[in-house]
């Protein structure tokens, strides 16, 4: 398949995708999480443990925790955002003009 | 240019035959299909435009097996399905240019092409709206629109009117009518009315099968000396219902005024009249399905 056809199919996908309030919801969720990941010192849970230690909320440390949180969720979420492509083109009817196309 | 098919079949899961020996050959100009929901049509459509392949048989495009190498057929193909869908949330525009590009359009051509279909089709001003807030006729208008983007030499449209209204309907018609020129146009309808004015040949499936192709003309003769028209009172309808296929009614201050299909006057009072295609597309339905009870009472009088 052709470089122009592949982007052109990830960027209609990509288009489709960020525009339903599906993946606006997936992603507060992800800030939401970031923020979680980082609670006040006297709190009682912490998201990463190194024997007892806790990071110094320095910007590293800040920014590893939010990124493994969010990322972590976004793997999770995301996954049921961009599942079923092949189906919704069969739902939507795309799939038989697509299959019309050489 | 030519499209044919070759004692073409489709056997879905469970053996019901959807195609059933179809032998046809299409050239350029306007073919209206016709047919009753259930009749094979879209079964059809789909394996012309390469989305099925068909149980047995052959599709030629200029002579190529369109069934074992498609692509030739799909580089000249527009294909309009009749469950037409979009991506809801992208713009006309933007799904054009989606499926200019999967359809091997360079993107400055495509650019230019999708302006000129969006003017030519009257979508231009909602270009850039989200598919999702638009009407049925408009949905429909993007889907010719993205039929005609390769300025293909096969259009292959199925149900196109499914959801327009009347205004709309003729306007479709006529712009079909101006494609038709010098590439094969392929319309599947049920509606009589949809080919009649633009279609100079005419195919009825019913069953699966290729009932009857010709001109207008040529099916209109089949109805010839058939077609009735009386007034009756508003309580003897049921009993001409049961006993002849009816093709329209008007209420008036006299009573109803019938017009139906038999092969003799089906009373002292009925006038005969000239038969219209869509009394010879009737006549020749319910021929395929078998003889009315009434067609057969009066057969053994």
């Amino acid at each position: 398949m052709r470089v122009r056809v592949l982007s052109a199919l990830a960027v209609a996908d990509f288009r489709e995708r960020t525009r339903r309030p599906a993946y606006l919801v997936t992603l507060a969720a992800a800030v939401a999480l970031g923020y979680l990941a980082l609670p006040p010192a006297a709190s009682l849970w912490v998201i990463m443990n190194a024997g007892g230690y806790r990071g110094i909320y320095n910007s590293a440390y800040v920014g590893t925790a939010t990124a493994l949180a969010g990322g972590l969720w976004l793997m999770l979420g995301g996954f049921y955002v961009v599942r079923g492509a092949i189906a919704r083109d069969q739902h939507t009817g795309v799939g038989q003009i697509l299959a019309a196309t050489p | 240019m030519l499209l044919e098919f070759v004692d073409v079949a489709k056997v879905y899961q469970g053996g019901t035959r959807g195609v059933d020996g179809v032998t046809m050959r299409l050239g350029p100009g306007l073919v209206g299909l016709l047919g009753p929901n259930g009749a094979g049509k879209s079964s059809l459509m789909r394996i012309a435009a390469t989305v099925t392949r068909p149980t047995s048989g052959q599709v030629l495009f200029d002579g190529a097996d369109a069934v074992a190498r498609p692509n030739l057929l799909r580089r000249n193909l527009g294909y309009l399905p009749q469950d037409f869908g979009v991506y809801p949330h992208l713009s006309a525009r933007e799904f054009l240019s989606y499926l200019a590009a999967v359809k091997g359009m360079p993107a400055r051509t495509a650019r230019t092409r999708i302006g000129e279909l969006l003017e030519l089709l009257d979508v231009a001003g909602a270009g850039r709206r989200p598919l999702g807030t638009y009407s049925g006729g408009m949905l429909r208008r993007v889907g010719i629109a993205q039929a005609l983007l390769t300025d293909p030499r096969v259009l292959i449209v199925d149900e196109p009117t499914a959801g327009l209204d009347p205004e709309q309907r003729v306007a479709f018609r006529n712009l079909l009518g101006d494609l038709a020129g010098d590439r094969v146009v392929l319309l599947s309808t049920h509606i009589v009315s949809d080919v009649e004015s633009v279609a100079s040949d005419i195919a009825i499936m019913n069953n699966g099968r290729l009932q009857i192709r010709g001109s207008p003309e040529d099916l209109l003769r089949q109805a010839q000396g058939r077609v009735w028209e009386m007034t009756v009172p508003p309580g003897a309808l049921a009993q001409l219902r049961e006993r002849h296929r009816v093709s329209r009614m008007v209420r008036t201050s006299a009573g109803v005024r019938v017009r139906l299909l038999a092969p003799a006057p089906p009373g002292a009072e009925a006038v005969p009249a000239p038969p219209d295609l869509e009394d010879a597309y009737l006549m020749i339905i319910h021929r395929s399905r078998g003889p009315a009870a009434g067609e057969t009472a009066e057969a053994r009088q």
